[in-house]
């Protein structure tokens, strides 16, 4: 697979150290931001087919199905345009532009607004049964919005104020306050990453967000990490603070500290949030390796995740637009 | 099954234990009779925001069709699908989670 072809060699291709990196003295590769896996990873796309709710068709003809190839790291309100566009004569007369009662869904789960469409995909059809599955076919509906599973939309202010502030809660656990948003992003900052995500122009949306994004392992104070699966209704974001070698070692011990912070593995965070999914065992060659309790997937960006990846390279390099890294947990 | 009772404890073992929030009003929003209440791990911000809204609707400071808006520690309004015990945990002030709410967009 072309994605996880680029992360073996990750630290080889076009990388280039993040900025404020330079006054560290220890570098890394893990230190290094990939910017053609972060470009590949905007091109992302998945091939989705919609159709419209046969109960709400308000005409004889059915709609033809819409085809369209949408964007892993964006949002359903990007291809709701052409949604609208192919469906609005069939809708019911009493439903002109009532935003907030559109909704998609697939196999009876309504899917959400505010959640990257790649982290519902991976969550929901994971990577075995993709082929069969593929073009994702999902279905569209102007009214029954499901209240209380999915956040109402409410036009491009509903899509606005929910990214703006998920932005702000990863950089919150990651820098320990959302500051630097709210005392230097200005409007026209702003604008231009929502103008970024509405026409999934990378160039407008990483200007912005590469500064938000970009930090040293030595400036963060915790990893920003949700995790989604398609066995529970909510999703799991766990507290993981970055020890500081200053806190794992006493000022007068001269043993070198143990554990690098950068060595922290995606593994080390699963087994240590999910003790009931997954668990150390000693393997034939005497190496301790997680082992995973039940069939399930682990899946970050549409690729089966490496238990062994730094979490700090994967925050830095796999995040999605609102700079969380998102794990999905595909039960087979 | 029902996704919006779908469970697994294998993925997240719920109990009944519950954590302290503060509610603090921001510019015109109206003070509550009780600022601090006790919410269960397993509940998900939806419920804070319904229980304030509910409670200023009571008192006749918040109409129904009126915005409110929910934050925490004065910096952004999480998503309602979160869960309180993730808040809790990655949020908390001196063992409380502090929120503030406004009837109009406050912090960017």
């Amino acid at each position: 697979m072309e994605q996880s072809q680029l992360l073996s060699q990750s630290s080889v291709i076009n990388t280039h150290p993040i900025p404020q990196a330079a006054r560290f003295e220890r570098l890394d590769a893990a230190d290094a931001v990939n910017l053609e896996l972060r470009r590949k990873l905007w091109e992302g796309l998945l091939p989705v087919k919609v159709d419209l709710a046969l109960n709400e068709i308000n005409s004889s003809e059915t709609p033809r199905s819409l085809y369209i190839m949408a964007p892993r790291e964006n949002y359903f309100f990007y291809i709701l345009n052409e949604v609208k566009w192919l469906f609005d004569s069939y809708r019911p007369t009493d439903k002109v532009d009532a935003y907030d009662e559109m909704w998609f869904e697939f196999n009876n789960t309504p899917l959400k607004w505010n959640v990257p469409i790649g982290v519902q995909f991976d969550a929901l059809v994971g990577i075995a049964m993709k082929q069969r599955d593929l073009p994702w076919c999902l279905t569209f509906h102007y009214r029954g919005f499901p209240e209380e599973q999915v956040l109402k939309l409410e036009g491009l202010n509903f899509f606005k104020f929910h990214f703006i502030n998920a932005l702000k809660e990863s950089h919150s656990l990651r820098m320990g306050s959302a500051q630097e948003i709210l005392a230097n992003m200005q409007k026209k900052d702003e604008t231009r990453m929502i103008d970024g995500l509405r026409k999934h122009n990378y160039e407008n949306f990483w200007e912005i967000n590469q500064n938000l994004c970009d930090k040293h392992i030595t400036e963060l104070k915790k990893y920003a990490l949700r995790v989604f699966t398609n066995v529970h209704h909510t999703y799991v974001q766990p507290n993981i603070e970055i020890l500081k070698p200053q806190d794992a070692q006493s000022q007068d011990s001269e043993e070198p500290v143990s554990q690098n912070p950068s060595s922290l593995t995606l593994g080390d965070v699963l087994l240590e949030t999910f003790p009931r999914l997954f668990e150390s065992v000693l393997n034939d060659s005497g190496e301790v390796e997680l082992a995973k309790k039940r069939n399930f997937e682990v899946i970050v960006q549409g690729v089966e995740a490496d238990m062994n990846t730094p979490l700090y390279w994967l925050q830095l390099n796999m995040s999605y637009l609102d700079n969380f890294l998102y794990v999905c947990l595909h039960f087979l | 099954m029902d996704p919006k009772q779908q469970t697994d404890p294998d993925f997240i073992d719920d109990n009944d234990d519950g954590i302290e929030i503060s509610l603090n009003a921001v510019g015109k929003a109206s003070k509550l009779k009780t600022s601090k209440i006790k919410v269960k791990r397993k509940h998900t911000f939806q419920n804070v925001i319904t229980f304030v809204r509910t409670q200023l609707e009571k008192g006749q400071a918040l109409k129904p069709d009126q915005s409110l808006f929910l934050y925490i520690n004065s910096q952004f309004a999480p998503s309602p699908n979160e869960r309180i015990n993730d808040l809790f945990e990655c949020f908390k002030t001196q063992n409380m989670l502090i929120v503030n709410y406004s009837i109009t967009e406050a912090w960017g």
